[in-house]
């Protein structure tokens, strides 16, 4: 019998062994099991209320402790944070435990506060009670975090249940540490978030700025003047136009496509040899460069300043060509040369003006002033006087229509001329003309010269809104010329009409002028001189002088001669019909 | 779950109960057991529908009703609401039928108020001191340890679920979805994990003998290959109480409305028309 107890009494103590072990395992499962969960759970929290409302709901269910808590000291106070409290129905269980002032201030000392409660039954309070929870032991563990200076975990047990608090509290600083560094990854990735959402903010308003740069630079692309050519370059192989502004296509008149596929030397003048077309693909090929180019467009053949700048690294590299279309440049180069040329010639004719004025000038001024000294000698008969006088005033004459056309002249040119229409009957200023000139035939001995003229309309037609002087002028001008280099034939005066035109004309069968001199014949200073022509004196402004009132006169003049046979000088004026006053 | 246009609720003792009531004929009252609520009885709904009036209750901390835990949730406080319900909703005499600790519930009300019930039948039920045997860990933990491990792991209930089906494979998700439905709320598993602290042995020992007494009639369903009640709960009541009949069923786990719900509605059927 007592064999009997004593194995009973061993296999008891076997069983109460192995219970123990079998708790100890257990506990050892829980926990790992405690862990596991609470890391998982971490993966989905970004809220700390969060994270330690779910940890603490863990332990207590786990570890079966009804009340855990988390608070955090707040300048003065320990307020809590998370409360869960599992035999209480208050959800959330804010406010439930009271701290005294005494075991607040054990949490700033100590960091770990641990009693029964039977022994401090005043050391807190519980508010919400239920009869399944008998508050037995109190474990308060503080802790701090980055932004949290003062805080401690607070469990509390069950009396109903066996102590859940071993003296090993590894556990719980086990769980506590990961629940501080989750906070603190939080806390983190809060700031990091602020980080991220000050970059984005930061990185949108640089992106609004490149934005508003790129338009303000696709504004000047577009709206440049000047043609702008993005080139593509492969292993110095140009593989076509990938860009280019509004300018360039108006001013190639190529289509977008055509320029895509187009090629700098392609585009160029096919008139170019084949060494200037390599060294101008050679400049275009430089990092940078300014030559002019001819280049083939819609429009025809344009010449171009082209200045490149070639960027980019590696195989893939970019030309940006800025074109100028430099027509309108050259033309006015051109003109400058031209111009220039002009000068020259003026400054030449002035010269030989001047030589010749000096002459003119000083061929009467010798008989009027020889003559009058001859004329203050005592003997001298009258027939001599008379003769002198004559000579004296012929001379006088010459210089005075010398001096007259000078002035008429210096007048066209300071623009002092004025034109004053009135009506004018242009029948009867032809026949006052004509027979001035055969007047003035008959005092250079060349009355054999015929006067004809031409007055194909009546007077009422023939009278018209014109400067009566001025015309006179002109044509008296033109009439003295014919007679000056007209030794035989005819000389005519007349007029016709032309649609709203009147073509005045004045035609004589004299030496006529050379085709080479017809151009120039109307330039100032300009006497057209054959070295076996006779002198036949003038200025050389009557003609300039004709030509700048025909102008004035919102008319033309114009030349048609050949030499040996005579000439014909035709200007127009509006025909403007009027009455006579 | 069960369709939300048979919902109904009503507030017994200041504690908002949701039931579902439908179809006509002698009012047959179904509690269900713990980790379970009123969906566990779906599969037997279409086969009983046209032929009862079924009363099918989510028991306070349970389903949809209320969650709060300041009141208890004890098989005996359980018992007496559902009696209220029944005087509430002026249904003077019912079928009950009670599945795990659903089954205590009407042990003790078929004891306590037997004016209110024609017959009993309960299901893989708790009875006398037996209690669900532990499955994870033995002797020590008991198995509220387990269920408060499963309130917070979707793969520790997962696998207290499997081993409660005999058709393991007919585990989805759509079924997993069902039994975690109150768990995914604080409150939810705080009640829950109440409800498992509230259970207590006395109040169904402190009926046995009267259980012994019953008239009425009395069916023992026993799914065979229920890991987590003990045979001999099952064999014990068919012996004490005389009017009793067993039902064993070979194909069916703990969770015997999943494995077999029309053997199951067939045995009721017959049972409450014999």
């Amino acid at each position: 019998m007592s064999d009997y107890l004593d194995k009973i009494r061993r296999l008891e103590q076997r069983i109460k062994a192995l219970e123990e072990e079998n708790n100890s395992l257990s506990n050892r499962v829980e926990e790992m099991l405690l862990l596991s969960l609470i890391n998982e759970s971490f993966e989905s929290v970004s809220d700390e209320r969060v994270l330690l409302l779910s940890v603490l709901e863990k332990i207590s269910i786990l570890k079966n402790i009804p009340y855990c808590a988390c608070f955090g000291y707040d300048t003065k106070h320990w307020k809590p944070i998370v409360q869960y409290c599992s035999l209480f129905s208050k959800e959330p269980c804010e406010g439930t435990l009271l701290l005294s002032e005494d075991l607040a201030h054990e949490f700033i000392s100590e960091s770990i506060v641990r009693f029964s409660v039977e022994d401090r039954p005043d050391a807190f309070q519980l508010s919400g009670s239920s009869r399944l929870f008998i508050p037995k032991e109190f474990l308060a563990i503080t802790f701090h975090t980055r932004t949290l200076k003062n805080g401690v975990f607070i469990f509390i047990s069950n009396g109903n249940t066996k102590d859940p608090f071993s003296k090993d509290l590894h556990p719980f600083h086990q769980v506590i540490q990961i629940v501080i560094d989750k906070w603190d990854r939080i806390s983190l990735m809060d700031e990091l978030h602020e980080l991220n959402l000050q970059l984005e903010y930061r990185v949108k308003d640089r992106t609004q700025q490149l934005e508003q740069e790129e338009e303000k630079y696709r504004q000047l692309f577009n709206l440049a003047n000047d043609a702008i050519f993005l080139w593509e370059l492969h292993k110095e192989v140009v593989l076509g136009c990938i860009e280019m502004n509004d300018a360039a296509i108006k001013m190639t008149g190529y289509h977008e496509k055509e320029l895509i596929r187009a090629n700098p030397l392609t585009l160029l003048d096919d008139a170019y040899s084949h060494e200037e077309r390599q060294q101008l693909v050679s400049y275009f090929m430089q990092a940078r460069s300014i030559y002019k180019a001819r280049i083939k467009t819609k429009r025809g053949i344009l010449p171009l300043e082209v200045h490149t700048r070639r960027f980019g690294d590696g195989d893939k590299q970019y030309i940006i060509a800025v074109a100028r279309d430099i027509s309108e440049q050259l033309a006015y180069e051109a003109s400058i040369v031209e111009a220039l040329n002009k000068a020259v010639e003026s400054e030449k004719l002035k010269s030989a003006f001047l030589a010749n004025m000096s002459h003119e000038i000083r061929t009467p001024m010798n008989a009027i002033v020889g003559f009058s000294e001859l004329l203050s000698e005592d003997v001298m008969t009258e027939s001599e006087v008379k003769m002198y006088a004559d000579i004296i005033f012929k001379n006088s004459m010459h210089l005075l229509n010398l001096i007259n056309d000078i002035v008429d002249y210096s007048k066209i040119e300071a623009k002092q001329v004025k034109i004053f229409n009135s009506a004018v009957s242009i029948n009867e200023l032809i026949s006052d003309l004509s027979i001035n000139m055969i007047s003035l035939l008959h005092k250079s001995g060349k009355s054999h010269i015929d006067v004809l003229t031409h007055s194909p309309l009546n007077d009422a037609d023939a009278t018209i809104e014109a400067d009566g002087t001025h015309l006179r002028q002109i044509l008296s001008n033109l009439v003295n010329n014919a007679i000056k280099f007209t030794d035989k034939g005819f000389v005519e005066l007349g007029y016709q009409l032309r649609d709203d035109q009147i073509e005045f004309f004045v035609r004589d069968t004299g030496m006529g002028i050379k085709a080479i001199d017809q151009d120039k014949i109307f330039e100032r200073f300009v006497q057209i001189r054959d070295k076996d022509a006779v002198n036949v004196g003038g200025t050389g402004l009557g003609l300039a002088i004709c030509s700048n009132l025909v102008q004035k006169m919102n008319g033309q003049m114009c030349l048609d001669s050949t030499p040996g046979e005579g000439s014909t000088f035709y200007f127009t004026i509006p025909y403007t019909k009027t009455q006579l006053s | 779950m069960l369709n939300k246009k048979y919902r109904h609720s009503i507030v017994i003792d200041n504690h908002e109960m949701v039931y579902y009531r439908c179809g006509q004929g002698d009012p047959i009252l179904m509690v269900h057991g713990i980790t379970t609520y009123s969906f566990i009885w779906r599969n037997l709904f279409p086969y009983l529908e046209d032929k009862y009036e079924l009363i099918i209750v989510d028991l306070l901390g349970c389903g949809d009703s209320d969650k709060s835990i300041d009141i208890e949730f004890s098989l005996k406080n359980h018992a007496r609401i559902l009696a209220e319900l029944l005087r509430a909703l002026h249904i003077p005499k019912v079928h009950l039928v009670g599945h795990d600790v659903g089954g205590g519930i009407c042990q003790i009300m078929a004891v306590r108020y037997a004016e209110l019930v024609f017959s009993l039948t309960v299901m893989n039920t708790v009875a006398y001191d037996f209690w669900p045997v532990q499955p994870i860990i033995t002797m020590r933990t008991p198995i509220i340890r387990q269920l408060a491990m499963a309130t917070l792991d979707l793969g520790a209930f997962r696998f207290i679920v499997k081993r409660g089906l005999y058709y393991q494979a007919r585990l989805d998700k759509e079924l997993m979805d069902c039994f975690w439905y109150p768990m995914k709320t604080s409150a939810g598993r705080k009640a829950f994990l109440y409800f498992a602290h509230c259970l207590n042995n006395q109040d169904l020992l402190e009926i046995s003998d009267e259980l012994a007494c019953l008239e009425m009639p009395v069916m023992i369903i026993r799914g065979d290959k229920d890991v987590y009640l003990s045979q001999q709960i099952a064999e014990r009541l068919h012996k004490n109480i005389k009017t009793s009949m067993l039902k064993i069923i070979p194909t069916a786990g703990h969770f015997l409305q999943e494995d077999e719900p029309a053997l199951i509605a067939n045995y009721l059927h017959t049972f409450i028309k014999r």
